[in-house]
């Protein structure tokens, strides 16, 4: 019983050492280089960590989980800010404390068993189950996409965890797998009505944020542009004149902007656009005395793009 | 017995022999890997298949570890080591004979998983044998952790020094490699305690077979290019180990040079004119541009015709080997060194496109076929929005479509549709001399049907579809993406089974 439960947790390292070593290669080749030195680097980090797990008498649960954290760390920041300089020197050591449990794992079996060929079961399981998330890995990958390279190292560190302490961690990890499979459906970005906005929401828009400072910049996530504010050149046409009727191109990327910042997990009043502007949200875009866009949910440009944001017409006198 | 030091309760003499152990195992991982996929051809899944064997051979030594004595050991390990010495040629050869039988690929795939045994299952045997061996002496878990920490660490940081020995040979014909991997196989049937008589007739066959090296590799790999693809009279001009492949150039009488890539072609003399013109000239000639980038074409032979085209020319190629190979045998360097508005930059299309501060008016992206993962990672949506980023006002990305686009979900319309995904208009040009389509991608339309029909049509019948018609041909096609890559397994699997397990007649 003693020797399948070691062989389980040699297998189940394997597997989840080649989940975490194939996540890290593709993840960075998919959002830094490709380059041999991104591969190059990996192979000789993970070594060193390897090296220090051998070394060290960590837990060996500690070991697990921090070399989990630090890979979903590396996956997050990768794929939220793709080929950011700063991301080699948060994958430099990121890799080294994932490779901890490679060496650990090791002190960790022979330690646990006594018996004749400890070594060899548990180099051997180890490295069958290297081959197996090898391979598997690829495949997922390939077929599945990168949702496989977060949820594969979740669920055999989870595996891991299970064998080497039976509770805790392991059914913490495993609540965290379970949950997160939990299907939401994808977020749908919203499409209030287009001519709607052009009518109702855009000059609000344009007059209360639009400024060549605020959200009148191409650098801003949220922005607008139009006549009386900055301007925006279509591809290969000049740009309009200060005063021109706002072109198609100006209205169009304004619309898919401010329907972009109606996207929320909550009620609509939740979202960016509607959020931000208001009195008690955090906006770096008050005036010298600190006052935000719009003191209350009742001003009627609040109201305009409210319910621009619901479909409703909103009849005012300020809401052209 | 040979006495030594201990430490952490093991001789440094076992220290020493699990380090040779280790180098002998990064280097000839790595040739082996290197060596069957260009027997098997580089596609993704024979790399992951290749790799995933040798480790199994690292399982069974490892599995067969706590059953050897060491006097079994050492011989098993002596008879590697003398096997080892028939490769590359005996493999090659062998690999010649069993592609022209039937079933081949089973036979061709058995021989692979051989060589993964001898290869790696003697060296990987070493460390537990040793571990447990010692086991019997002392059994307390400490001691047995002590000497479990000393000894993987001397494999470990011999395994380091093998990977750097890898690096230094790299741009170097395979040769060199080589003879370095038998001195390391040498010393360790040595250190183990081999017969002395052994040790003497291995340490002769290496230097004779490393004298005769040279020869013998150029030899046995023209018979595998004689052989295995069909090439009567193929002449091997160059053939150097990258970091990323294995480089070769293919000479044959009357049908001139020939690029190939771990085994697959990449290019020949005879359609590289055709598919410069469709995916360089034809766009370039169109728009002048005063800023031209280009991705891939690593053997630099679109350069010349497009510089004179442009106000300047960026190439950005990610494999020194294949520029190597470029400049030697399909370019003459010192033309292009006169050229005075060409930049060249080593590295990967991604990683440049990302860190690119200037605007491109042409963007040309000659990569091979998405047949890998790193290839298909520069046909994605992703990479298509990059380039879209760094294209100027009324700027055009061309891409060649590694075949013929039609209505239906393979590679061609899969890139297409990618583009589309991305750029409002795509334009299409079907070539049946270069035996593919070319895409046109832009804001608007950058040129018209008829001017683009003009400057296109040289000697050659030529299809423009344009938007409408590529928008129907795409309709049933997935967009390549970061997370829709199963192209490279679907294609990869299509292309080994048609190769080595169709049946007769198919």
């Amino acid at each position: 019983m003693a020797r399948r439960r070691a062989l389980a947790l040699a297998a189940a390292t394997g597997l989840h050492l080649a989940s975490l070593q194939l996540g890290y290669l593709l993840t960075i080749q998919m959002h830094l280089s490709s380059g041999y030195l991104s591969y190059a680097l990996v192979t000789a980090l993970w070594m060193l960590g390897c090296l220090i797990g051998l070394w060290v008498a960590l837990p060996a649960a500690l070991a697990v989980i921090a070399g989990l954290a630090s890979y979903l760390v590396t996956l997050v920041a990768c794929n939220l800010a793709p080929f950011h300089p700063s991301l080699l020197w948060l994958a430099i050591p990121a890799v080294i404390v994932s490779g901890l449990w490679a060496g650990r794992f090791f002190c960790v079996a022979l330690a646990r068993d006594d018996g004749e060929g400890a070594s060899a079961r548990a180099f051997a399981g180890e490295n069958t189950g290297f081959v197996a998330g090898l391979v598997g890995v690829f495949l997922g990958y390939a077929l599945l996409g990168r949702a496989l390279l977060l949820w594969a190292p979740l669920v055999t560190g989870a595996s891991v965890l299970a064998l080497l302490c039976r509770r805790g961690p392991a059914l913490a990890l495993l609540g965290l797998v379970l949950g997160g499979c939990v299907d939401e459906g994808p977020s749908v970005v919203p499409a209030p009505d287009r001519s709607l906005f052009a009518t109702q929401a855009y000059p609000i828009l344009l007059r209360d944020c639009g400024f060549p400072g605020c959200h009148g910049a191409e650098e801003r996530y949220y922005q607008v542009f139009g006549p009386g504010r900055t301007r925006l050149a279509a591809p290969g046409e000049p740009p309009p004149g200060p005063f021109d009727l706002a072109t198609p191109y100006e209205l169009a990327r304004s619309y898919d902007r401010a329907r972009a910042a109606l996207l929320t997990d909550g009620d609509v009043d939740d979202a960016p656009l509607l959020r931000k502007p208001l009195e008690e949200a955090g906006h770096a875009g008050r005036d010298v005395l600190g006052r935000n866009v719009y003191a209350t949910r009742d001003e009627a440009g609040y109201r305009a793009l409210a319910g621009w944001a619901r479909g409703l017409v909103i009849l005012e006198e300020e809401a052209p | 017995m040979i006495t030594s030091r201990r430490v952490a309760g093991v001789e440094r003499r076992a220290l020493a022999t699990l380090a040779l152990a280790g180098a002998s195992l990064a280097v000839g991982q790595f040739l082996l890997v290197r060596e069957f996929v260009s027997l098997l051809y580089g596609e993704e899944l024979v790399i992951v298949a290749v790799s995933a064997c040798f480790f199994l051979g690292l399982s069974v030594g490892y599995g067969v570890a706590a059953r050897l004595q060491p006097a079994r050991l050492q011989a098993a390990l002596a008879l590697c080591v003398g096997a080892q010495l028939l490769f590359p040629a005996a493999t090659r050869v062998g690999a010649a004979w069993l592609s022209e039988l039937a079933y081949a690929g089973g036979w061709l795939f058995l021989w692979l998983f051989g060589h993964a045994i001898v290869f790696a299952a003697a060296p990987a045997a070493l460390l537990p044998a040793l571990l447990d061996r010692r086991r019997l002496v002392d059994g307390s878990p400490a001691a047995r952790v002590a000497r479990l920490r000393s000894s993987y660490t001397a494999e470990l940081l011999g395994y380091l020094a093998g990977l750097a020995l890898v690096a230094a040979c790299f741009h170097r014909p395979p040769a060199t490699l080589l003879a370095l991997y038998w001195s390391l196989l040498v010393a360790l049937a040595w250190i183990v305690g081999a017969r002395r008589r052994w040790i003497a007739a291995l340490a002769v066959v290496a230097a004779v077979m490393t004298a005769w090296l040279p020869r013998l590799l150029t030899a046995t790999s023209e018979t595998v290019y004689a052989f295995k693809h069909g090439l009567d009279g193929a002449r091997l001009r160059m053939s150097i180990d990258s970091p990323y492949q294995r480089v070769e150039v293919v000479e044959r009488p009357g049908r001139g040079r020939a690029l190939y890539l771990d085994g697959l072609q990449n290019l020949n003399a005879s359609d590289l004119g055709a598919l410069n013109h469709y995916l360089s000239v034809v766009p370039a000639t169109l728009l002048r541009p005063a800023r031209a980038l280009i991705i891939g074409n690593g053997t630099l032979s679109a350069v010349e015709a497009l510089a004179r085209r442009s106000g300047h020319l960026t190439s950005v190629e990610l494999d020194p080997g294949v520029v190597l190979a470029g400049a030697r045998f399909f370019v003459d360097p010192r033309r292009l060194a006169k050229l005075a508005n060409w930049s060249l930059h080593v590295e990967d299309g991604k990683q440049f496109l990302a860190r690119a501060e200037q605007r491109f008016d042409l963007i040309i992206v000659d990569v091979p076929s998405p047949l890998t993962l790193q290839e298909g990672f520069l046909h994605t949506r992703e990479f298509y929005a990059q380039a879209h980023a760094r294209l100027a006002a009324g700027g055009v990305l061309s891409v060649q479509l590694s075949g013929p686009l039609r209505a239906n979900d393979r590679t061609p319309a899969r890139i297409v549709a990618s583009l589309r995904a991305v750029f409002p208009y795509v334009i299409v040009v079907e070539s049946a001399r270069a035996d593919r389509s070319f895409a046109y991608a832009a804001e608007r339309a950058p040129f018209t049907k008829a001017s683009l029909e003009e400057v296109a049509l040289v000697d050659d019948r030529i299809v423009v579809l344009e938007p409408a018609a590529v928008d129907r041909r795409v309709q049933a096609a997935r967009p390549l993406t970061l997370d829709a890559l199963d192209v490279v397994v679907r294609r990869g699997l299509e292309r080994i089974v048609g190769r080595y397990f169709a049946a007769e007649g198919d």
